[in-house]
């Protein structure tokens, strides 16, 4: 696993500690990223999306559950010393939890596949913050997971699921958009470990759209937009 | 939720200073008061304008293709798969760089990096981003939009058009409003 210190990085590792997954390595880069944030209460979860509480560090998670854990001094994926480690670290497949707006370089890309989880139907939401444009046009939100190539959110699907809106009582961004990307993740790594290879990945085809980052008019209104976790529209 | 009165996104010269809007925060129902208080200076007065107006002329081949694209929008037709995706770079790359540029290549490139300060030309883009968005509704169009908007804004005191800044302002509103309602969502 290859991943930023970002919340949506600690939402992936708790999960997989909770689920008792583990990857063979953990590459930890980048300053931290992840806000100070308070635990939800279970209540404010829609059905079927397991709560996380975000409360502990990714490294205090991966001590918790002896993970072998490698921390590098890089800031962003493309520096070389991310090469250099991968490298050495080659393996079947690389779970990606990188810091938003860098790409995978692609000498990183022919190590072995990457594989991300994007917060937005594919290809119909390409790009940035397809979470709340999901919202605004759909009132839902979806995954999907991807092997990634060298363009944007282009890359053969292996997975995709839809999730319901989030109570207003959630953090969007760094509670609720990597608990539901978690969620993809556990489905496709338990159909992984059953069956020793992942789901048959479907190039895209389709046109699709790309979606740029949200003006913080349309987050507001996407925001106020959602119900308070007693008249939660949650339906799965 | 705390008060927020200041709308970051029209100080100084979004031009030269580009905006970010990565990881805004979020401050509530305030947002809304404090973002029609940033178009204030345009002189919107909230009365309707009945005419559309047409976009700023200039010398160049980015004016002649916006006006090509206006045009077919403002008559209710359609454009082409090719100049659709020839418009949808415009964006792209406004998007991406908060600038516009005078000409373009055929990849959607600017030809001269540094000629991206003709002001008109972003009220002329604000004025495309309406059009596009007014006939399609699509939500790409109006992110643009409030973006372009806020570089106009921002440049307002330079902008002779008042009438067209006024129009522009009255416009954007409508359409955030439109949005709202359509969301159920009262911002006051």
């Amino acid at each position: 696993m290859l991943a930023a210190r970002t919340s949506r990085a600690r939402a992936y590792v708790e999960a997989l500690v909770r689920a008792q997954l583990r990857p063979e390595c953990l590459i930890l880069f980048g300053d931290e990223r992840c806000p100070p944030l308070e635990e939800a209460p279970a209540a404010y979860w829609p059905r079927h999306i397991k709560p996380l509480s975000l409360q502990t560090s990714i490294e205090d998670w991966a001590a918790h559950a002896q993970w072998s854990i490698e921390q590098i001094d890089a800031d962003n994926v493309a520096d070389l010393v991310v090469l250099e480690v991968l490298r050495r670290h080659a393996g079947k497949l690389v779970i990606y939890a990188g810091a938003g707006g860098q790409l995978v370089p692609a000498p990183l890309l022919a190590i072995s596949p990457f594989l991300h989880i994007h917060s937005g139907f594919l290809p119909d939401y390409r790009g940035s913050t397809t979470l709340y444009y999901s919202l605004l046009e759909e009132s839902r939100c979806a995954c999907t997971a991807l092997l990634l190539d060298s363009s944007i959110d282009t890359g053969a699907i292996v997975s995709r699921r839809h999730y319901p809106a989030p109570s207003a009582q959630l953090n969007v961004d760094h509670c609720y958009d990597g608990a539901i990307r978690a969620d993809l993740l556990l489905r496709v790594m338990r159909s992984y470990l059953r069956h020793g290879v992942l789901p048959q990945a479907k190039s895209q085809v389709a046109q699709g759209r790309t979606y740029y980052v949200i003006h913080p008019l349309l987050k507001h209104l996407a925001l106020l937009s959602l119900s308070p976790a007693s008249q939660s529209k949650a339906i799965l | 939720m705390s008060v927020y009165s200041k709308y970051e996104y029209t100080e100084g010269d979004r031009i030269e200073s580009r905006n970010s809007y990565f990881y805004t925060p979020f401050v509530g129902t305030a947002f809304f008061a404090a973002w029609e208080a940033s178009r204030a200076p345009c002189g919107l007065s909230g009365k309707k304008c009945l005419t559309a107006p047409d976009l700023i002329e200039l010398n160049e081949p980015a004016f002649f293709e916006m006006q090509r694209w206006l045009d077919a929008w403002r008559r209710g037709g359609r454009l082409d798969k090719v100049e659709m995706a020839c418009f949808y770079q415009r964006v792209a790359y406004f998007e991406v760089s908060k600038r516009l540029f005078a000409d373009y290549d055929a990849q959607g490139k600017p030809l001269d990096r540094t000629d991206y300060q003709v002001k008109q030309r972003y009220l002329n883009f604000a004025l495309l981003l309406e059009a596009a968005y007014s006939h399609s509704q699509d939500l790409r169009c109006m992110n643009a939009l409030l973006k372009v908007c806020d570089t106009v804004v921002s440049v307002q005191a330079e902008l002779q058009q008042r009438d067209v800044l006024s129009w522009l302002m009255a416009r954007e509103r409508l359409h955030v409003q439109g949005l709202a309602q359509k969301l159920g969502v009262g911002h006051g």
